[in-house]
């Protein structure tokens, strides 16, 4: 895997309305790679005459993968390495196929200092077409300080 | 509104906010409930629960404040005073 740069903020670096996307294709591979990694071979997700025959145009992109993408954005970008994951919740409001390029984005909602945690609105978007695929929302806090830090 | 009105109101609103955040409909707290009455509310639910309360009154609380947080009537004292 390609050497990624992992942000480091901390607490006192976020501030609500914050925000951090990328967008990505995902391909057949990805979709193969994911069944395989998590056992979820559901033929809607890995056989595309079953999909067809289901009324989808193409293979189903597996819900959680696009949770995976999202994952990616709080673990990398925003606010990286020190990420704590304390909850999500998405909800997946039309089908993401093979091939389709997708933009996910996180957004800060609210901060606490109080509570040391920060929750975020998630989303993934079809750019060909700008229907919305998927919304959510994510807690998250963060790692201890290391000491020097 | 008086004092005692405002805190009936504040308690409804936070009974809402716990049984959304601990997801059980049958929760009735009172000014003396404590994180030992209710078996979910460890470290994480009370990030959440902190979280909620302050979405939900739309104001911010300070760590200090929420430490030393004795019950539910200490969090409602918290709430009529910033109203």
């Amino acid at each position: 895997m390609a050497a990624v740069s992992v942000n480091t903020l901390r607490f006192e670096d976020i501030r609500e309305g914050m925000s951090a996307s990328f967008r990505t294709v995902i391909e057949a591979k990805d979709i193969d790679a994911f069944a395989q990694l998590t056992g979820d071979v559901c033929p809607l997700h890995v056989d595309r005459d079953f999909a067809q025959s289901k009324g989808f145009a193409k293979r189903v992109v597996h819900g959680a993968l696009l949770d995976g993408y999202i994952s990616r954005l709080f673990g990398v970008q925003m606010p990286g390495a020190n990420c704590l994951l304390q909850s999500t919740r998405s909800n997946y409001r039309a089908p993401a196929f093979e091939g389709d390029e997708i933009e996910f984005e996180v957004r800060v909602k609210q901060v606490s200092e109080a509570a040391q945690a920060v929750v975020a609105t998630t989303s993934a978007v079809n750019v060909a077409n700008g229907q919305q695929l998927m919304t959510g929302q994510v807690q998250f806090g963060f790692t201890d300080a290391a000491p020097g830090e | 509104m008086s004092a005692d009105d405002l805190r009936a109101e504040f308690l409804q609103r936070l009974n809402t906010v716990f049984c959304d955040v601990f997801e059980d409909d049958d929760i009735v707290i009172t000014e003396e409930t404590t994180a030992e009455d209710i078996d979910e509310w460890d470290s994480l639910m009370h990030i959440t629960l902190v979280i909620s309360v302050e979405s939900e009154f739309g104001m911010k609380m300070k760590a200090a404040e929420v430490g030393k947080l004795a019950n539910v009537g200490a969090l409602i004292d918290i709430l009529v005073e910033r109203a």
